[in-house]
């Protein structure tokens, strides 16, 4: 009996000063740690696997900073006071507040994913845990394809920027100043895509569809140097187009309906998309939100199977006015409709994602099209609008229009005669697929005028579309001019990141 | 039972060998007991014990003076004892009795008559890890002895303590059956983490302890409002300590008790809602006033544009006057004629040296006045306390709960929503307008760009073609009911068992073992398009389980000498706890009424968008090492000095453990001679307090990056899903984290006057919650929105007085009243490297914590009534000012001029109404609360009422933004704007749609929720006992009960119940709370009950 209870004091004692640390220690069952995580490949397979879903994550919201401060579309909630209709409102009129909660989400989802990318990033660096060379490339590749279309977003809506390549902590994060824009170019979106091209696999297993392969990164960095513009960089990019239009991976679809059908949901990974961020609809999660978030407002389940309408991004009717007068362009009906909502209203809506047979409620199947084929085909126009070869570029516009069910044109007269058809080509042809941000950056360019694209969207809102459109806004306010200036093309810093750094003065961007 | 403690007190007597084994280990301390060897018995004496009524009393304490010899009086209140020699003296000492002394002389036969201790302030208090004297007490504790609570209607013990106790506030912010109300001890100290208060039941903390506990089971409710009280649970204890005290047996010989009520409970306050006909009568009238006025009849179609009669009001009138046969009282709809409320409870208790056992059974059950809201409750609880051996004593503390609620799909406000002339389900005629079935459920969405025509209200006939009357995309309310269920079903089993051991008189060891387990299921059923058409059949089951073991092992130490009292507590804890929550949603079922999940279809993962199938598992570890030293001298000076260290597993190693140290003085000055002279002082006691508490309640895991499962669909065609991890949580990890502490200073004054009718007590403390566990926005870049921090400083301080009187206290009638004031003033001292944040309700109202103020402000426009005229509102649209030589208009942004819109205050005189322009608008911070009892006693009869309220507090009312219920409902269509000439009160704008102004954002539609109620009213009559003898019953009490029977709110308060609070969504933040919106009425019960013991 004495015994036990010395037994009993012994471990008692022992419990109460020994194993303290144990005791307060957990192991989370439920919740990994990023630390030390990426040391399998199948670990970072999954890692890969969690950046392009990033991507998917942060594509959600794009078309607000790409579509809808374009002359493409606007916002078409006449008299309604919900917040969103008024801050997207904002935003077409070039009125971003800095602070406004859907930018900051959608700045905040994209370095979410570049903070993703830099945490895989090392473990594939050197072939540490992947014996496999090319499989190690290829991971490689394809996380820094993602990080470099981050940036080249970023760069592009927001001008200098953070260069982040590694994890950080939150005291590091205030060390880091805004970079310029052609440092980002040339340290990071440019060097990760010429890696890319080298190494990552021109196609995949069917299983493995979807992912980066060279003519993606080809193809983007195509679009980088015709960015940065320059009759060096179009040269490069000349040559990257090429290689991608000669991929026998890739061509345009043809036939009857077949611009519907690039957009398809039964006709995903076709051969034109060269590279598309995938959702998938029905209960997994990982389903789209355009179809939803475009469908006319008030239209019920006339178009969803499931779910409420929210009728944002709507064509202008400048848009409207130029396809009509396109004639016979088969890619009318594909890009927008008019829903008839009563005699007295009708509502035009985007008609390329369409997901008719959704089965939850914000979860479509369209997939996001980041790069298809008709756009390396136009581009390459472009380019030879620009490089002397003004007279050519009509057989690849023609190509684009023929298929459209439209006649041909040219060949052009002069270089900006050939321009100006290139990019009212681009605008039917990629109409709402978050394209026409990036052509009017590269009109700027392309006509060596700055404020090209400024006065576009001037005229826009306040000769084709303020009186026919805008001005049944309420409470809404009008637009005001006097946004409408060169500087205002890029997007305002988040104010919390400005307001965080307490360290450091973060500048804003002028005007804001 | 008694058959059950008979047994076990046989048990314990013939099993030798438990004996033996029982003697052994006392021989091990036996060298520290040298007192008890060598006394010589000589002399035996013997008596009975009994008080006034010559009522024998069990279990008084007879001990030798001087000696250590002793023992207990039994059943009969009697003794045996054997004294040295005939100048002993006997010292008979009984709680709650005076203690008195007794020389044996020559008889050997000694009859005492004990007298009840009139002075209450010789009533013990339950403290941490103990009781204490309450005359010796230096910290502050509120204590509350529950007779009589269990006859208040409610189902939790928390919602029955509104009022009582000075300092805490308690929140009903949800009156539905079963919701659980806020609580607060002494104000808001923490910001980020939890700022709830420690429940201890029976030294136990439960999580949840407020709602397992029978009211009837309650022995008493202490709070340990100061830091120095508290932090003996140092770790958890920053938002107070709630102990409760569960009923023990007595030594006595078995009694019964049985209680029981029934009654109703009705809504107190419903919102007055107009009817499409009251409103289409309410809408021409004011159009017949415009008319007659020359300001804006004949007025451009522009001005015209507002104040006119909408296509939407014309097709109302006409389906309610041509298709619909009989106008819809939605509201009534979703209410039931009335509530109900029952409580049934039984319990035994008893006991004799050896063993005491309480056991009670208790059934509560409530029926919301809402449809589809219930509250059953079933409560058990066996205690039993056992003397193992003269040194040994054995304990067990069983409570197993189970309860079960029913919650309605939809919101009170849902229904008051919807206007008069939508039916429930369409009839012919309204199925022929919309193209649906008779006979089905009648949507709003089915009312879309109908065309109707027909004779109108002026005798005109109106043709209208795509109108949607009612544009909403939710179904009707009563659709939504009846195709949704929502259960909680809970489990819990609380157990707790505890051996003490007497090493040597004064020395005992304690350990105390207990097990809290609880298991919650949410389920919840929607039919096919419940909420939303073409919504599939779901099957939504979330399942909690949680488990705590508690071991907590001390030593207690407590000599007397001279007129020095010692108490003195070492000891060391271990909690862990593990808990598991998974949830389930699956969709798909071929049959609306058989949703189980075998039969699902598609099992939905979860995911940003769409919350689904998921599983969460945390445990959690604490372990404590504490000590404290109770010291007084000759019961005038005291002292006590405590301190707890505790680690936690929520923290990285190296910031796991902090140390919380305490310490009090108190002296009593009645007690000293030169006080004597003042006889109507019995009692005056200065108190002081300083010591520090602590706040763990974090979210697991803050100190680590965490990965998360982030799927993507690759593959040919529509791919398919591929396993995929990412750092997608919002918080970026902080290793550095560690505990939040606050340091409190109490000062406390007691007065006891006229032989304590009065006792007056009053609490000043100020307290410093420092190092807050923040959370603080990150970087975005960091790919993170936020981490913890230790950061930031929050200052409580306020006033406390708690008042009993016996006023009247003569055979026949008594008369006592309780009565206690609060006061808070919080101010946020830092707040990291912030001077202010902003922070958003679900209307964007801003709630401002800002340095140096409240940590809580209403912050935004102010409102100077409405525009009335079109002179006024051109003036202010020409105003502006030349700036640069330009002319800039004045601009207002959200707030365009309008008639018979808000105008907004130009706070800061520039040229735009803009975010400067805003102020300070209000706290919904009381300026104090306050409750007051009565209780009187009139022979057989009984009464006691409290009244309770809250005063100088402030709400913003999001009804006010409800569109389609500002239109409808009474309170904010009265007296509103018209026109110019009928401008109404000049306040009531005409309606937010045609206004242009976003009221949530102005102090339009902030309130004063202050109120006084009569919560609780109670009156009883005992049947006279010689009535009762025959039939063998103790006693039989019959009483009616009644809550809120007189409730006041402020004048300006357009609601229905000033107390309630949304509390979910952005409003579980703690810097985001007095916003209202779909309140939930307030409720009137009335009760009888029947209270009997045998």
């Amino acid at each position: 009996m004495k015994s036990k209870l010395y037994i009993f004091i012994a471990l008692f004692a022992v419990l109460s000063f020994t194993s303290c640390e144990d005791f307060l220690t957990d192991k989370p069952e439920s919740v990994l740690t990023s630390l030390n995580f990426y040391t399998t490949p199948t670990r970072i397979n999954q890692g890969v696997i969690g950046c392009y879903a990033g991507l998917a994550a942060s594509t959600k919201d794009e078309w607000m900073y790409t579509e809808l401060r374009t002359d493409n579309t606007c916002m078409f909630s006449t008299g309604s006071s919900a917040t969103a209709n008024i801050d997207q409102a904002d935003i077409s009129f070039f009125k971003t507040s800095p602070s406004l909660p859907l930018l900051q989400d959608y700045w905040y989802k994209t370095f979410q994913n570049i903070s993703n990318v830099n945490a895989v990033l090392p473990a594939v660096a050197d072939n540490k845990y992947i014996t496999i060379e090319t499989q190690r490339s290829q991971y490689e590749a394809e996380l820094l394809f993602i990080r470099a279309y981050h940036y080249y977003n970023l760069v592009n809506l927001f001008g200098d920027m953070f260069k982040i390549t590694s994890v950080i902590g939150p005291g590091e994060a205030k060390q880091i100043p805004r970079s310029p824009v052609s440092e980002i170019y040339n340290e990071i979106i440019i060097p990760d895509l010429i890696k890319a091209a080298a190494q990552a696999p021109a196609s995949y297993t069917t299983a493995d569809a979807g992912r980066v392969t060279k003519w993606a990164a080809k193809g983007l960095l195509a679009k980088v140097y015709m960015m940065i513009g320059g009759s060096e960089n179009l040269a490069l990019a000349k040559t990257l187009l090429e290689e991608v239009m000669a991929a026998p991976q890739h061509g345009l679809l043809t036939g009857t309906g077949a611009f519907a059908s690039i957009f398809s949901t039964t006709n995903e990974m076709n051969k034109e998309i060269i590279f598309a961020i995938k959702y998938k609809g029905g209960s997994l999660g990982l389903g789209s939100t355009f179809w939803p978030t475009f469908a006319p407002l008030g239209s019920a389940n006339t178009f969803l199977k499931i779910g409420t309408p929210l009728g944002y991004n709507v064509p202008t009717y400048e848009i409207d006015s130029i396809f009509k007068a396109n004639g016979t362009d088969s890619r009318k009906d594909a890009s927008y409709k008019i829903w008839v909502k009563s005699v007295s209203s009708s509502v035009p809506y985007i008609s390329k994602f369409i997901d008719a047979s959704m089965t939850q409620a914000a979860q479509a199947e369209n997939d996001w099209i980041v790069l298809r084929y008709a756009d390396v085909v136009l581009l390459y126009a472009e380019i030879l609008a620009q490089d002397g070869n003004h007279a050519t570029a009509h057989t690849y516009v023609n190509q684009i229009r023929n298929r459209a069910g439209l006649t041909d044109i040219g060949p052009f007269a002069s270089k900006d005669e050939a321009l100006d058809a290139v990019y009212a080509e681009r605008r039917m042809e990629l109409a709402f697929e978050n394209q026409r941000w990036f052509d009017l950056l590269r009109m700027s360019k392309s006509y060596n005028n700055p404020n090209k694209a400024i006065e576009i969207l001037k005229k826009h809102i306040f000769v084709s579309d303020w009186a026919k459109f805008y001005s049944k806004y309420n409470p809404i306010q009008p637009p005001e001019e006097r946004f409408f200036v060169k500087e205002r093309l890029l997007l305002p810093i988040p104010q919390t990141e400005i307001d965080t750094n307490n360290e450091m003065v973060i500048p804003q961007n002028d005007t804001y | 039972m008694k058959q059950t403690n008979q047994l076990i007190y046989k048990f314990m007597k013939n099993n030798t060998e438990t004996r033996r084994f029982i003697r052994n280990v006392s021989w091990m301390f036996i060298l520290f007991c040298m007192n008890t060897a060598g006394v010589m018995a000589q002399l035996k004496v013997s008596g009975t014990i009994t008080d006034k009524s010559n009522e024998p009393l069990i279990g008084v304490n007879i001990t030798v003076k001087g000696t250590q010899t002793g023992t207990i009086s039994d059943f009969d209140g009697k003794y045996t004892l054997q004294v040295s020699d005939s100048k002993s003296i006997l010292v008979f000492s009984y709680i709650g009795y005076k203690t008195l002394e007794r020389v044996v002389g020559s008889s050997t036969q000694i009859k005492v008559v004990l007298e009840e201790d009139a002075r209450a302030i010789d009533e013990v208090v339950v403290v941490a890890y103990g009781t204490q004297k309450k005359s010796h007490l230096t910290g502050a504790v509120s204590s509350l002895k529950t007779d009589k609570m269990d006859e208040i209607p409610v189902a939790r013990v928390d919602q029955a303590l509104q009022g009582k106790l000075a300092g805490v506030q308690i929140i009903n912010a949800n009156p539905e059956a079963g919701v659980a109300p806020i609580i607060r001890v002494r104000g808001m100290g923490s910001i980020s983490a939890e700022a709830e208060p420690l429940i201890v039941v029976d030294g136990f903390p439960v999580p949840d302890g407020l709602s397992m506990v029978s009211m009837g089971d309650i022995e008493s409710i202490e709070v340990l409002k100061d830091a120095a009280s508290a932090s003996m649970y140092g770790s958890r204890a920053a938002g107070g300590v709630i102990l409760v005290t569960t009923k023990s047996g007595n030594i006595k010989k078995p009694k019964y008790s049985f209680k029981m009520y029934n009654g109703v409970r009705t809504a107190l306050k419903l919102p007055d809602m107009l009817s499409t006909q009251e409103y289409t009568d309410l809408l021409f009238s004011e159009a017949a006033q415009r008319k007659l006025d020359p300001a804006v009849n004949g007025i451009s179609s522009e001005t015209m544009a507002f104040n006119k009669i909408a296509d939407t009001e014309r097709a109302a009138y006409l389906i309610l006057k041509n298709l619909v046969d009989q106008p819809t009282d939605w509201l009534q709809e979703g209410l039931r004629p009335f509530g109900t409320a029952q409580n049934y409870q039984l319990n035994a208790s008893g006991g004799d040296k050896n063993m005491k056992y309480f056991v009670s059974g208790n059934y509560t059950g409530e029926e919301g006045i809402m449809k589809n809201s219930s509250y059953d409750k079933y409560t058990f609880r066996a205690k039993m306390d056992i003397k193992l051996s003269k040194k040994l004593m054995l304990g067990v503390n069983l409570n197993p709960t189970f309860s079960h609620q029913e919650r309605p799909g939809t919101d009170l406000t849902d229904y008051m929503r919807f206007p008069s002339w939508m039916s429930i389900r369409h009839n012919a005629a309204t199925a022929a307008l919309t193209g649906k079935v008779a006979g089905d459920y009648a949507q709003p969405s089915d009312f879309n760009g109908i065309s109707i025509s027909g004779v109108g209200y002026d005798n005109e006939i109106w043709h209208l073609s795509g109108v949607s009357p009612f544009s909403s995309s939710n179904q009707n309310p009563v659709s939504i009911r009846e195709r949704t269920s929502i259960f909680n079903d809970e489990y819990k089993f609380q157990g707790n068992t505890y051996l003490t051991y007497d090493i040597f008189p004064g020395l005992q060891f304690k350990t105390s073992n207990g097990l809290y387990l609880s298991y919650k299921e949410y389920n919840k059923k929607e039919q096919t398009s419940a909420n939303k058409a073409g919504n599939p059949n779901s099957l939504t089951r979330q399942m909690t389980l949680r488990t705590e073991l508690l071991s907590e092992n001390t030593l207690t130490y407590d000599k007397k000498w001279g007129g020095h009292e010692i108490g003195a507590i070492a000891g060391v804890t271990f909690q862990k706890s593990n808990s598991k929550y998974n949830a389930m949603v699956a969709t798909g079922f071929p049959d609306e009424e058989m949703l189980s999940f075998n039969l699902a279809s598609q099992v939905i993962l979860d995911s940003p968008a769409l919350p689904g199938t998921t599983s969460f598992y945390y445990s959690e570890a604490l372990m404590s090492l504490l000590g404290r030293v109770n010291y007084a001298y000759k019961g005038k000076y005291m002292g006590s000095l405590s301190v707890r260290s505790d680690g936690s597993s929520l923290f990285a190693s190296g910031h796991k453990w902090n140390t919380f140290p305490a310490g009090s003085i108190g002296w009593r000055a009645s007690e000293e001679t030169f006080m004597k002279e003042f006889e109507w002082l019995s009692n005056l006691k200065i108190r002081a307090s300083y010591g520090l508490t602590g706040n763990n309640k974090i979210p697991q895991y803050a100190y680590l990056n965490s990965i998360n499962t982030s799927n993507y669909a690759l593959g040919s065609g529509n791919g398919s899903l591929i396993s995929g991890m990412a750092s997608n949580s919002p918080f970026l990890g902080n290793p550095l984290l560690t505990w939040e502490q606050t340091a409190e200073a109490n000062y406390g004054i007691d007065f006891g006057l006229f032989n304590s009718r009065i006792n007056l007590s009053i609490e000043y403390y100020n307290s410093n919650t420092i190092k807050l566990l923040l959370l603080q926005p990150a970087m975005l870049i960091t790919g993170h929105q936020s981490s913890w921090n230790n950061i930031g400083k929050v200052n409580n301080k306020g006033l406390e007085f708690e008042l009993t009187t016996s006023n009247i206290s003569t055979k026949n009638f008594t008369w006592k009243t309780t009565a206690n004031l609060s006061t808070n003033k919080n101010t946020l001292i830092n707040y990291g490297d912030k001077d202010k944040e902003y922070n958003y309700g679900e209307r964007n109202e801003v709630f401002l914590a800002a340095v140096g103020q409240s940590s809580i402000q209403f912050y935004g426009y102010k409102a100077d009534g409405v525009w009335t005229t079109f002179e006024e509102v051109a003036a202010a649209k020409a105003a502006g000012e030349t700036v640069n030589g330009v002319f800039v208009p004045f601009t207002y942004s959200k707030f365009a001029p309008i008639v018979g819109g808000l105008k907004v205050v130009n706070s800061n005189g520039d040229n735009k109404i803009d975010t400067d322009d805003r102020v300070v608008l209000g706290s919904p911070f009381p300026d104090f609360t306050w409750g007051i009892t009565n209780n009187f006693t009139y022979k057989n009869f009984d009464l006691s009422f409290l009244f309770q309220g809250a005063q100088g507090i402030e709400l913003i009312n999001g009804n006010i933004n409800y569109n389609e219920q500002l239109r409808l409902n009474r309170a904010y269509t009265n007296n509103r704007y018209v026109s110019p000439m009928f401008p109404g009160n000049s306040k009531t704008v005409y309606s937010t749609t045609t206004a242009g102004s976003d009221l949530m954002l102005t102090d339009y539609c902030i309130e004063d929720g202050s109120y006084a109620a009569l919560r609780d009213f109670t009156f009883g009559y005992k049947i006279p006992t010689r009535l009762i003898n025959k039939i063998k019953l103790g006693d039989l009490r019959l009483y009616f009960s009644g809550q809120n029977l007189i409730y006041l709110m402020a004048s300006d308060y357009r609601g229905i119940n000033p107390e309630a609070r949304k509390t979910t969504s952005q409003y579980s933040s703690p810097l985001v709370d007095g916003y209202q919106r779909g309140a939930f009425p307030l409720n009137r019960a009335f009760t009888f009950g029947v209270d009997i013991t045998f």
